[in-house]
C-alpha cells in the first residue's frame, strides 16, 4: 500500500477529484488530507487560502471514503477546541490531528495537555508542523499584526510531550528542518515519535545531506519503521515518491524499509485498509 | 588515580557490586549521584526508588574513602537552598541538576541558588540534552523531563556570573553538541563529561570528526571528565572512552589519563 501521509486541502476547483486522479496515476492508495491555514498564502505557489478548514476536509473524505483519510487541524488552546475535536473525530472520517506550532504555540505548552488527553482517548496520532514554515498570513491578518513564528516549532518541545503521553503517537513533519538533530534525538529517545519526509527543497533534500555528513547511523540511528512519506502538495506525488526513495537510499534505508515508509507504516499508524 | 566522575546510585543492593566493579577496573574513587525518584532506566525492570540524597549520604558515610557525594537539587523547590546547605555540610562535593525538570539556569531567579553553590565550593553537574530515561507514571500521574530546558548554551551566563563553580555538561549535551563544545571552549570553568555508553555517546566522536574536530571547535581535554554512569561494566567503559578520546584527537596518552582521574579531582576541588 502507498500512502501520502502529508497533504493539505486547497480551495482550488475540484480539488478532491483532481487529487484522487493524481493518486491513481501515481499508484497512491490513500492520501492523508488535512486543512491548510486559513487566510494564509504560500507565496512560492502563488496561492491564497480561505475555505480550507475541517468541514471542507470532511466533505472531501466523505466523497472519497476509501481514498482520503482526514486530519483535524485546530488551535488546541482556543475555547471549544476539545468539543470541536470530539465532533470531527466522531464522524469517523478523521484519522489524525494536525497542530501548527508556528501559530506561537509550542507543543509543550501546558494548556494543551487536556487536548492531548482527548487525542490519546481517541487513539488519534498528532502530526506537528515542526521547523521552518514558509506559509504566511494574508495582508488582512497582518494588519492586525498576526504573524507566524517558526521559533515555536522546535521539535525538542516534543521531548516532554512524548514522555508525558507514551501512548500517544507523535509525528514530526519535515524531520523538523532545520532542527534535524533535535528531531532525530527525540525520535531516538521516544518510541512513540515518528518523523515524516515531506515537502521539497531544503525541507527534504537537507535530510540525507546532513544525515550522511554527520556520520549517519553511527551518529544517530534512525528507526526507518517510524518514518513516513508525504508530498505536502509541493511536488506531483509520482515525482515526490521518486525523490523520497532516492533520499532514503542515501540514508541507508533498505528496500523493505522504503516500502514501509511509502505506505505500510502509515497504514498501521492511521488504521487504513 | 582513576576517578569515576559520574556514577548513578542504584541503591544499597547495588553498592557492594559497585565496589567490586570499581576494584576490578582499578577505580579508586567514584562520584556517586542521587537518582531522580521514579526514573525508568532502560534495561532495568522497575523504576528507581529510594536512591535519593539520603541514601547516597549513607553510602558515602559507609565508604568515605571510595565514594564522593553528589546530591540532587531542584531550584524550583522551596527547600533547594536548605538542601545545598545540608549536603555541603555533609561533605558532598557536587550538586546534580536536571534543568529538564522545567527551569533555565540563566534565569536570574536562580542566582541565589548558584550563589549558595558557589559559596560552598561545590561543582554543578548538569544534565543537558535529551535524557535516555523516562519517569514513572505510577499512580496515573504523568511526569517527564523536558529537553527544551536542557540546551547547554543556557550555562553560558551562569558560568560567567559564578566563575568559581565548576560546571559539568553531562554527555556533552547530546544532541546539542555544538552548544556544549562552544560553552566549554569559551568558559574556563565549564567541563565536558564523557560518561556512559551506547548510541548517544558513540555519536560524540563521530559528530566531532564529521564537522572538522578541533578545526571547528578545539576541546580542552584537561576539562573533560570520564564517568561510567553506572551504565555498563566500568572496565569496558574505560576502554571504549579511551577510543572515543583518540578518535576525537586526544593523542597524548598522559592527557587521556587525566580524563580518567586528575580532571575529575580538579573539578571536584575548588581552587585555592
Amino acid at each position: 500500500m502507498v500512502v501520502d501521509a502529508h497533504i493539505h486541502y486547497f480551495d482550488t476547483p475540484r480539488f478532491a477529484e483532481n487529487l484522487v486522479k493524481e493518486m491513481d496515476g501515481a499508484g497512491v492508495d490513500w492520501s492523508c488530507l488535512m486543512p491548510t491555514l486559513e487566510d494564509s498564502t504560500w507565496e512560492y505557489m502563488h496561492l491564497t487560502f480561505k475555505d480550507v478548514t475541517n468541514p471542507f476536509v470532511l466533505e472531501a473524505c466523505r466523497a472519497f471514503p476509501d481514498r482520503l483519510a482526514g486530519g483535524i487541524r485546530l488551535v488546541p488552546t482556543e475555547p471549544g477546541a476539545i468539543a470541536e475535536l470530539r465532533k470531527f473525530a466522531d464522524t469517523g472520517f478523521f484519522r489524525f490531528v494536525k497542530l501548527f506550532p508556528p501559530q506561537q504555540l509550542p507543543a509543550d505548552d501546558e494548556h494543551i495537555l487536556p487536548f492531548y488527553e482527548v487525542c490519546a482517548e481517541y487513539g488519534l496520532p498528532v502530526l506537528f508542523h515542526m521547523g521552518q514554515t514558509n506559509g504566511e498570513y494574508t495582508e488582512k491578518q497582518k494588519r492586525t499584526r498576526m504573524h507566524l513564528n517558526s521559533a515555536y516549532a522546535n521539535p525538542i518541545h516534543l521531548d516532554w510531550v512524548a514522555g508525558m503521553f507514551p501512548e500517544l503517537r507523535l509525528i514530526i513533519a519535515h524531520n523538523g528542518y532545520p532542527w534535524y538533530l533535535e528531531s532525530w534525538a527525540v525520535a531516538l529517545a521516544h518510541p512513540n515519535v515518528c518523523m515524516d519526509i515531506s515537502g521539497s527543497g531544503p525541507w527534504t533534500e537537507g535530510i540525507p545531506v546532513v544525515y550522511t555528513a554527520l556520520g549517519g547511523a553511527a551518529f544517530i540511528p534512525i528507526d526507518f519503521d517510524r518514518v513516513l512519506w508525504g508530498s505536502d502538495n509541493c511536488l506531483p506525488q509520482k515525482e515526490s515518491i521518486a525523490r523520497a526513495v532516492m533520499y532514503l537510499r542515501q540514508m541507508g534505508a533498505n528496500k523493505q524499509q522504503r516500502t514501509n515508509i511509502l505506505g505500510e507504516t502509515a497504514r498501521g499508524l492511521f488504521g487504513l485498509r | 588515580m582513576i576517578i569515576d566522575g559520574n556514577c548513578q546510585y542504584f541503591g544499597k543492593a547495588d553498592a557492594k557490586d559497585l565496589l567490586g566493579r570499581m576494584d576490578a577496573a582499578g577505580i579508586e574513587r567514584t562520584l556517586l549521584s542521587a537518582s531522580l525518584e521514579g526514573a525508568v532506566i532502560p534495561g532495568r525492570g522497575t523504576p528507581l526508588s529510594g536512591v535519593g540524597n539520603a541514601e547516597v549520604a549513607s553510602a558515602v558515610a559507609a565508604h568515605p574513602d571510595r565514594f564522593i557525594g553528589c546530591f540532587h537539587a531542584n531550584p524550583l523547590e522551596p527547600g533547594a537552598l536548605a538542601t545545598v546547605a545540608e549536603y555541603a555540610a555533609k561533605g558532598f562535593k557536587a550538586v546534580k541538576l536536571f534543568t529538564g525538570e522545567g527551569w533555565h539556569p540563566d534565569d536570574p531567579r536562580f542566582h541565589p541558588f548558584f550563589d549558595a553553590v558557589q559559596d560552598r565550593g561545590l561543582a554543578a553537574v548538569v544534565h543537558c540534552g535529551v535524557a535516555n530515561f523516562g519517569l514513572s507514571h505510577e499512580g496515573g500521574k504523568r511526569r517527564a523531563l523536558n529537553a527544551a530546558y536542557a540546551y547547554p548554551m543556557r550555562l553560558d551566563a551562569p558560568s560567567r556570573l559564578f566563575p568559581r563553580i565548576r560546571f559539568v555538561v553531562l554527555h556533552m549535551g547530546f544532541p546539542f553538541l555544538f552548544e556544549a563544545w562552544s560553552v566549554h571552549h569559551a568558559n574556563k570553568n565549564v567541563f565536558l563529561d564523557l560518561a556512559g555508553t551506547g548510541t548517544a555517546i558513540d555519536a560524540l566522536p563521530v559528530g566531532y570528526a564529521a564537522v572538522g574536530g578541533p578545526a571547528f571547535i578545539p576541546l580542552d581535554f584537561d576539562k573533560v571528565v570520564w564517568g561510567s554512569d553506572n551504565a555498563s561494566d566500568p572496565k569496558a567503559a574505560l576502554a571504549v572512552a579511551d577510543s572515543y578520546l583518540r578518535m576525537m584527537g586526544c593523542a597524548d596518552a598522559a592527557q587521556r589519563g587525566r580524563v580518567f582521574g586528575a580532571n575529575a579531582a580538579r573539578m571536584l576541588a575548588p581552587a585555592g
